[in-house]
């Protein structure tokens, strides 16, 4: 019933930590467009990027106190958060805003016979979710659905916004590393609730215990191969279509719509149904429960 | 900057390019790779075509994982042509 507007919410909530993790770019930062939070004092701990005159970015921890590009030394302390607002932030806000009106529209007085196409296209879109996760993951799964249908939408609607003529917010890995790093946290998450600790780390030693190096390296180049399989593909359209803009010029009308049809909304599907498939995938393949049966068997 | 100075950076930025150029070459095992898939793909659907809409998502499904190795080389010659990690350094 008021799965369109979970939707949103979860929608909302990947954007916001899309926003809060990743969203430290130096590239506004010139333009002055600058935001600071300060926090509560006794988290110190806190890293930032800074960017040198060659251009050179570096990425500081610094606690209590750091040093600027002169080597003065700056007190920091209190300084919980910092980030700037890029373009790529700005662009999953209105896409974030167009996604959440139209669920919120769609979800609104539903009956229990549908009398409007309406509740009959939201009844669909739930239904495609439930059925991928159900296929994909299993019933006891069933509750990532709308994890899963706010991941596909925003990732669909951010790609196709290059269609509006603005830059893909998911053409930006700071974008698409946050979505990679909710599957890792919900992996982590996963690994717990159904194997404990004891589940979690045996999940480490399988198949054998000295493969608890690759084991280790696997558990971080999932979600990040996952990310930079959305980002590159995303990014080779827009750079193609780039390019095929710049080449055509003043006679770009025909032509670039018939490949965009490829490289912006055909990848755009796919690759969301890639991504939140792949979420599906690691999520349900991270269940620990079968090595704690074995265990108390024995 | 000398004459040297100059030299060698545009030496370390034709090799920068270059190896942009070669890096996307590991884009010929992915694009055979996915020729098969698909191959045997339209072949699974003409043995059996009420399971196409099946055998559609797993390509789908698989194809995206198999350029996975693409996509890496893909990032890393985008990473050359824009960061410069050897002509940067030349000063």
């Amino acid at each position: 019933m008021k799965k369109p507007v979970l939707l949103l919410i979860v929608a909302l909530f990947v954007g916001l930590v899309t926003f809060s993790v990743f969203a430290e770019g130096a590239e506004t930062e010139k333009e002055g467009r600058k935001i600071e939070i300060i926090g509560p004092r006794e988290v110190v701990s806190v890293f930032r990027i800074v960017e040198d005159a060659d251009g050179a970015r570096r990425v500081e921890f610094f606690k209590k106190s750091h040093h600027d590009e002169k080597g003065n030394l700056i007190d920091d302390e209190g300084v919980v958060f910092k980030f700037n607002l890029t373009t790529s932030v700005t662009a999953q806000w209105v896409m974030l805003a167009i996604a959440g009106t139209l669920f919120f529209i769609l979800g609104r007085n539903l009956k229990v016979v549908p009398t409007e196409k309406r509740q009959i296209l939201a009844e669909w879109i739930v239904g495609f979710f439930r059925g991928m996760v159900k296929d994909g993951m299993g019933e006891k799964y069933l509750s990532y659905a709308p994890y899963i249908g706010g991941v596909f939408c925003l990732s669909m609607f951010s790609s196709l916004s290059s269609l509006l003529g603005m830059r893909s917010p998911t053409a930006d890995i700071s974008i698409i590393a946050g979505w990679g790093t909710m599957t890792f946290i919900l992996v982590q998450i996963n690994k717990f609730k159904t194997g404990g600790v004891i589940g979690a780390g045996k999940s480490l030693l399988q198949p054998v215990a000295p493969l608890l190096p690759i084991n280790l390296l696997s558990e971080i180049t999932n979600p990040l191969s996952q990310t930079f399989r959305h980002f590159g593909n995303i990014l080779a359209g827009t750079i193609i279509m780039g390019v095929i803009y710049f080449a055509l010029h003043y006679f770009a009308i025909l032509l670039p719509a018939v490949l965009s049809l490829y490289f912006d909304i055909f990848g755009a599907v796919i690759q969301a149904y890639v991504f939140t498939t792949l979420i599906t995938v690691y999520v349900s393949g991270a269940d620990c429960s079968a090595l704690v049966k074995k265990k108390s068997k024995a | 900057m000398n004459d040297a100075t100059v030299t060698a950076y545009g030496a370390a930025l034709a090799a920068e390019v270059m190896g942009a150029g070669i890096a996307m070459l590991a884009n010929l095992g992915p694009g055979l790779g996915e020729g098969i898939s698909c191959s045997k793909a339209v072949e699974a659907v003409g043995r059996q075509p009420e399971a196409a809409g099946i055998i559609t998502r797993t390509l789908i499904i698989g194809d995206a994982i198999c350029e996975t190795s693409g996509i890496y080389a893909f990032i890393f010659a985008l990473l050359i042509m824009f960061t410069h990690p050897f002509a940067g350094q030349i000063k």
